[in-house]
């Protein structure tokens, strides 16, 4: 039985190992340890006049959170090399995970909880924004690629296009006996289906006014108005709109799919962005701090 | 047979193939129903889209119903073409080529439009990654990282490194509000929007000639390399912090070391550590330390060396602080042999009398100064002893004084030593506001007027008295004036041998008056030591001028009134009761300090760092002192 973030792979059956997990939860493991020495110096030390960013403790400190920024910043260009082993990028990540939210408490001690309205606690307000930012993206990384996976039905996503433009083909052909008025609202089913849209409409997910969607709602309401006697005139119908409800089906999945995808992209374009803030911001820091030395 | 359709279709590979049809009617029908002449499956164009009808030599397309089609681009519903003339006609995504071959119409169809969905006109990734909408991770995060260091980095700096006339003042303190780490200590607080006023360049430290260009008065400690040789060996932290700042370029002794601004009112370094690093076992580096070692106020503190005075004088009085509580106390004690019980016995209190021009004062002897023992040789003759007696002459007094003039039952310490209102120090005791009540300096009482000598004026006090008496017994000689008034007339009668007598007289009885009041029994004699001149025809009396401490212990500051409290008494700490001289130092040692004192991590006493009555700054006579911060405020 594999454990809570543990999965196995159905068809290799390989044992998957999350980035949060890795390797036993090493970095975890240290960013605990490096947070607990840390607040254990701050409290058993008393520099004067008392705890800031201008102590021998402060310096360290801001040192050590300045490089591990730094550093996080470089999984950016880490990603983009896709290693095993040791130094893996699953492994990169788990440091990146971790290092990174002992920042909050080596960056917070590094403040001695001094705050103003100015570039040092610009700094650390860009940097908590990215932190939180970053949980969010743990979670959603940690919840939606299963629910993804379970929607997808393995399909890949340009699977699910070529469904729905062979349903669109089929929709072409029967709709061919339709009478015009009903001709072009399939037409316009075909025509002006919306995948995606604006990231408020991915994320969600409503489409009040989906072409297909009220192409089925009037064919259904024209067949239940069609005599039953004429021959053929139901028939069609009933091709159409069968066809029509598993466009609609299938649509339903892929929209799914983009609301999962937007909630996994959705954090890194606060993440990424507020990251260069914040290095610009920590630049301006660190040299208003040496300049009026 | 009138027409010949043909359907072209393209392949994918390029190739064409064409399927012919005969038509043999005039009329024929354009749409989407399969039965029609001209079949164009496809949802835009109509059931029944159009008709086309054929005639000689010219043919006619219509449109039915709403239906409309394109000619050039046009939408039109009608057309009529010659044969022969070419025709472009397009229905939805087909084109239709009307030409003629032997006679007949040749229509061609064909799609020209690809079947195209929604779903495949776009690539899958561009359906499902946010990347496609109006997010962007890149020129958000040129933008923001722009934005943060245009605003933070480039605007503070360019608005620092511009000639300050050049900038306007708002936008100088807009660019300090940006990049301040802290508020200023409350002096400094004008200064905060000015970051030029102490950092007065960039990258390098704050430098001591910046603080000194205001701070011109205060005193250094020390000279800093003899500060430097003064600290003790630095420990490995001491020695990496120190190497750390070295390369940091923040030199070593500098104000800021101490004077940590942007740390509010907290910023100056107080902590006894900063004080003992030097002074504990300090005079091993520097033998010629004035002060003595100390590691812990509680422990380890060395015993007061009270600033005494060695030679008085109004201007430029000699001091020392060679001697130890304890040399003072030995002084008390062979000042006390030396003066003997005898001396003492009884306090000549005989015709003493208030405002009264005859007042004597207790013999004295030389002991009762600190002359040649450890004493402070302020140049007064005061017995504290005489003073503070419950019963006696001097108690007497103060009945007779009474509360009009503030005084009880007896002499209180409270009488002649008036708290400062700052409460840390007394006004200083004088003649004219603590003496005189007492010890009148009036020598005449002519008809109910007093006439009374200058205090502290040798010279003037001889020549008023010369004058005076002179006056009388000249006056008396020629009938007026003086004392015993006699009728007129009466003079006249005197004879002149009485006048010669009196005008020969007059210089030896005002003489003798001025030789009286510097001699034993007389006015001056009492509390001043006096230096008869060395002709006994000369009047030149000479008294020793009188330096009287307002502190004893000038490199601390005591505050006297955090110590008041119900029950305790001044003679607690000041043992004047049984003070005979005023040689004695009255000061208490540091032991009875200890007693509530201990150093500054004290467990049971009160903690008491150096700063709480030492001040870093301090110089030792003559100028004010800082108050030490760690000091009480006075209530």
């Amino acid at each position: 039985m594999a454990k809570r973030g543990e999965l196995v792979d159905r068809r290799s059956g390989a044992r998957h190992e999350s980035f949060l997990r890795h390797h036993d939860y090493f970095y975890l493991k240290f960013a605990v340890v490096a947070c607990v020495a840390a607040i254990g110096i701050y409290i058993f030390t008393s520099p004067a006049p008392r705890h800031n960013g201008g102590t021998w403790y402060g310096y360290t400190l801001g040192t050590i959170s300045a490089l591990l920024i730094v550093w996080l910043t470089l999984l950016g260009l880490r990603k983009r090399a896709i290693t095993a082993g040791k130094w893996s990028l699953k492994g990169w990540t788990s440091a990146h995970v971790y290092l990174g939210l002992s920042l909050i408490v080596l960056a917070t001690l590094h403040t001695g909880f001094q705050f103003g309205w100015n570039v040092h606690t610009l700094a650390y307000v860009l940097m908590t924004i990215v932190i939180v930012s970053g949980l969010f993206g743990i979670y959603f990384y940690a919840t939606v690629p299963a629910r993804m996976s379970d929607n997808r039905a393995e399909k890949s996503t340009a699977q699910m296009v070529e469904e729905i433009a062979a349903l669109d083909n089929d929709l072409r052909e029967a709709a061919q006996p339709l009478s015009e008025a009903n001709a072009i609202v399939v037409q316009h089913a075909i025509d002006n289906t919306k995948l995606g849209g604006g990231v408020f409409a991915r994320l969600r997910n409503t489409h009040p006014s989906c072409a297909t969607q009220h192409a089925l709602d009037t064919l259904k309401a024209a067949a239940a108005r069609a005599p039953r006697v004429q021959g053929g005139g139901a028939g069609e119908f009933a091709q159409v709109t069968s066809l029509l409800e598993r466009k609609t089906v299938l649509l339903e999945r892929a929209r799914r799919h983009i609301r999962y995808r937007a909630l996994l992209e959705l954090w890194l374009y606060i993440h990424v962005p507020v990251t260069f803030a914040l290095l610009a911001a920590l630049i301006a820091h660190i040299v208003s701090v040496f300049y009026f030395w | 047979m009138t027409a010949t359709i043909r359907t072209i279709t393209r392949r994918a590979s390029g190739r064409e193939s064409t399927r012919t049809t005969e038509v043999a009617t005039n009329q024929l029908s354009i749409g989407r129903a399969t039965d029609c002449d001209i079949h164009l499956p496809d949802l835009r164009i109509g059931l029944r889209h159009a008709r086309l009808t054929i005639s000689a030599g010219a043919f006619l397309i219509e449109a039915e119903g709403d239906n409309e089609f394109k000619v050039g681009g046009r939408s039109i519903r009608r057309i009529e073409q010659r044969l022969g003339a070419p025709l472009e006609a397009h229905f939805g995504p087909y084109v239709l080529k009307f030409s003629e071959a032997a006679g007949r119409l040749v229509v061609d169809v064909e799609r020209v439009q690809q079947i195209a969905t929604a779903a495949q006109s776009i690539h899958s990734d561009q359906v499902f990654s946010l990347r496609h909408t109006w997010l962007s991770k890149r020129s958000a995060a040129w933008g923001f990282g722009l934005l943060v260091a245009a605003l933070f980095l480039v605007f503070p700096i360019a608005t620092f490194a511009t000639n300050e006339d050049a900038v306007p003042a708002a936008a100088r303190m807009q660019a300090g509000q940006m990049w301040i780490s802290g508020e200023l200590s409350g002096p400094h607080e004008l200064l905060a929007r000015d970051c030029g006023a102490c950092h007065e360049a960039a990258f390098v430290s704050v430098r001591d000639e910046t603080c000194v260009a205001c701070h011109r008065e205060t005193n250094r400690h020390a000279d800093n390399a003899r500060m430097i040789r003064a600290h003790g060996a630095m420990s490995m932290t001491e020695k990496g912090m120190r190497t750390v700042a070295d390369t940091f370029n923040k030199p070593a002794g500098r104000c800021a070391e101490c004077h940590m601004e942007h740390n509010g009112d907290d910023g100056v370094a107080t902590a006894s550590p900063s004080c003992t690093g030097c002074h504990n076992a300090m005079t091993a580096r520097l033998p010629d330390a004035t002060v003595g070692d100390v590691s812990d106020f509680g422990r380890d503190h060395p015993e007061f060396r009270p600033t005494v005075v060695r030679q008085a004088n109004l201007r430029a009085p000699k001091l020392t602080r060679q001697w130890t509580l304890g040399d003072l106390e030995k002084g008390r004690l062979a000042r006390e042999t030396a003066a003997g019980a005898g001396a003492r016995a009884a306090v000549v209190c005989d015709g003493f009398a208030i405002g009264q021009p005859n007042f004597r004062g207790v013999p004295h002897t030389g002991a009762m100064t600190g002359d040649g023992l450890a004493g402070d040789n302020s140049g007064l003759v005061f017995p504290h002893d005489v003073h503070l007696q419950e019963r006696g002459c001097v108690a007497a007094v103060a009945r007779r004084l009474n509360a009009d003039e503030g005084y009880g039952d007896k002499l209180e310490c409270k009488n002649c030593h008036t708290e400062n209102e700052d409460g840390v120090g007394f006004r200083p005791v004088s003649m004219e506001r603590n003496c005189s009540a007492c010890h009148s300096l009036v020598f005449e009482n002519v008809g109910g007027f007093e006439r009374e000598l200058r205090h502290g004026r040798t010279k003037d006090v001889i020549a008023t008295l010369l004058d005076f008496y002179q006056a009388r017994v000249v006056g008396a000689a020629l009938g007026g004036g003086g004392e015993d008034r006699r009728r007129p007339g009466e003079a006249a009668q005197r004879s002149a041998g009485f006048r010669a007598t009196a005008f020969a007289q007059a210089p030896q009885r005002a003489a003798s008056r001025v030789r009286a009041i510097f001699s034993e029994g007389g006015a001056c004699y009492g509390c001043h030591i006096v230096t008869p001149p060395a002709r006994a025809d000369s009047l030149d009396f000479q008294v020793q001028p009188v330096t009287l401490r307002d502190t004893f212990l000038p490199k601390a500051l005591f505050a006297h009134r955090p110590h008041e409290t119900a029950e305790r008494q001044c003679e607690d700490c000041h043992e004047a009761r049984s003070s005979k001289s005023s040689a004695d130092v009255l000061v208490p040692n540091v032991a009875s300090c200890q007693a509530c004192h201990g150093g500054e991590r004290a467990a049971a006493n009160v903690q008491s760092g150096c700063v709480m009555c030492h001040g870093f700054h301090s110089k030792d006579e003559g100028a004010a002192r800082m108050t030490p911060t760690g000091a009480r405020a006075p209530k």
